[in-house]
């Protein structure tokens, strides 16, 4: 059995970097501006649950999580355990929904990041006090989640595009009016 | 067993990473936890330190074209500044002795100095639930827990956060206006002390608790690090009173802080170097 490791070397890397985007300093502005900053992680993940199924979504999402809490300042774990369960709710989606690009990059988002909101909140309850988790959530999912779906669109175009020449064989894609792949 | 293996595989995947997620979770702060966190750091910091030299360099290029604009003019200000700073320089040195010679009368103990590590700031959390802040300097330049950090803002000098995680080459810092944040402050006129707190998320100013209700504060007044709680020396700023809310009930004032450095443009910072005296630090969080 041959076993391709271009994809998983190259989503660990997309993810490294979009972590290093993140984290900069400058990324960062956008917190002080607009209180909370996009999550593009978070729209990486629906993008590869929902591509190639769940079980993918799910290994991804994990690994990915846990190199978010080796950089960030809270507890190892946190973040595996929610990106796990978004990896494995977008790939639900996979071959479900037939529609256009753009529509499923915000919904699928939506989803994601409602539930990214709702899964820190129970942890946050669970491990520190509710007042901390009303804090957490608002910010959540007042701030962070619009300006996420905002961010969905243009990023699930730009991962659509790449995908085909970056994770998989280099299969080119030929799309109809309705975003639905003919070689499907 | 391989087809069933096959067919329940993201079944068994799921549950396998989410009892080890919990699992570290349970463990957080072991040295399990800590070697996983090292291990993935070794992969992400050199890239996260590549993309900010990039990202300061594309910085540096557009700063350069902008200061040639404002160099002229700066120029021939600044040597009319300079001959006043010529002229003002003999009364301050004549102050200086002065204020040496009254210190020395009055058996004043001098505060002492600390030396002082520059480092750069490399990363900020990628999250929104957290505020922490990555230096690139470590175990490997003397840095330790708990060391004060300051940086400096339109030349006023003031508290950054404290180190909460050293590794060898970068460190962790958790800024002031963190929740997490706990510092003990004094107002500078009344000299009344108490304990200011972060509250990130909701906004960057702190919370500044323990003022009594009798004690007259005024919007803008500097607070300073009071030295008691053993991170931070006395004397350095925090920050100005933004609002008192004199409330009916309560024995306290509600006190908002603006913390003197801005978090958001932050790039440099100076940790000093004073050991924690971890005695003190004990007695007070058992008195918490």
């Amino acid at each position: 059995m041959k076993i391709n490791f271009k994809r998983p070397v190259f989503v660990i890397l997309t993810a490294i970097i979009l972590i290093a985007i993140q984290a900069s300093p400058a990324y960062d502005l956008i917190r002080f501006i607009a209180v909370a900053k996009p999550d593009m992680l978070l729209v990486f993940i629906a993008f590869i649950g929902f591509r190639y199924g769940m079980f993918e979504g799910v290994i991804y999402g994990f690994v990915i999580g846990l190199a978010q809490d080796s950089v960030s300042g809270g507890t190892l774990g946190f973040n595996a355990i929610i990106f796990l369960n978004l990896g494995l709710v977008a790939g639900f989606f996979s071959n479900k929904i037939y529609s256009k690009r753009l529509t499923v990059g915000i919904i699928l988002t939506m989803i994601a990041a409602c539930l990214k909101s709702l899964s820190i909140f129970l942890i946050t309850v669970i491990y520190l006090d509710l007042e901390s988790a009303i804090i957490v959530f608002k910010s959540e999912f007042l701030a962070s989640l619009p300006l996420t779906v905002l961010f969905a669109s243009p990023l699930f175009i730009i991962l659509d595009k790449l995908a085909p020449l970056i994770y998989e064989n280099g299969k080119a894609e030929v799309n109809d009016m309705l975003g639905k792949d003919v070689n499907e | 067993m391989l087809a069933i293996i096959k067919k329940f595989r993201t079944l068994i995947a799921y549950c396998f990473l989410t009892l080890f997620s919990l699992t570290c979770i349970i463990l957080s702060g072991t040295n399990f936890t800590m070697s996983l966190k090292n291990i993935y750091m070794v992969g992400i910091f050199p890239i996260q330190k590549a993309a900010l030299s990039l990202s300061r360099a594309i910085g540096r290029i557009y700063n350069n074209i902008n200061d040639m604009n404002n160099l002229v003019d700066e120029l021939s200000a600044s040597r009319k500044r300079l001959a006043e700073v010529e002229g003002a320089m003999t009364s301050i040195e004549d102050l200086k002795r002065d204020n040496e010679r009254l210190r020395k009368l009055l058996n004043e103990r001098l505060e002492m100095e600390y030396s002082v590590e520059y480092a750069r700031v490399v990363s900020k959390d990628p999250q929104n639930y957290y505020t922490t802040i990555v230096i690139d300097k470590g175990t490997a330049n003397g840095i330790e827990i708990g060391m004060p950090v300051i940086g400096y803002n339109k030349g006023t000098k003031g508290i950054v956060g404290k180190i909460i995680e050293v590794k060898r080459n970068y460190s962790k810092v958790l800024p002031l206006i963190d929740r997490n944040s706990q510092i003990g402050v004094m107002l500078d006129v009344s000299r009344n002390v108490g304990i200011l707190q972060g509250q990130s998320l909701q906004t960057v100013l702190c919370y500044l608790q323990f003022i009594d209700k009798s004690v007259e504060v005024e919007e803008g007044e500097l607070v300073i690090t009071s030295g008691m709680g053993g991170v931070f020396p006395k004397g350095y700023t925090i920050g100005t009173v933004f609002k008192v809310e004199k409330k009916n009930y309560g024995l306290f004032h509600d006190i908002y802080v603006k913390p003197a450095i801005d978090l958001a443009s932050l790039e440099d910072v100076y940790v000093i170097k004073k050991i924690n005296d971890n005695d003190l630090t004990d007695l007070i969080e058992e008195g918490l």
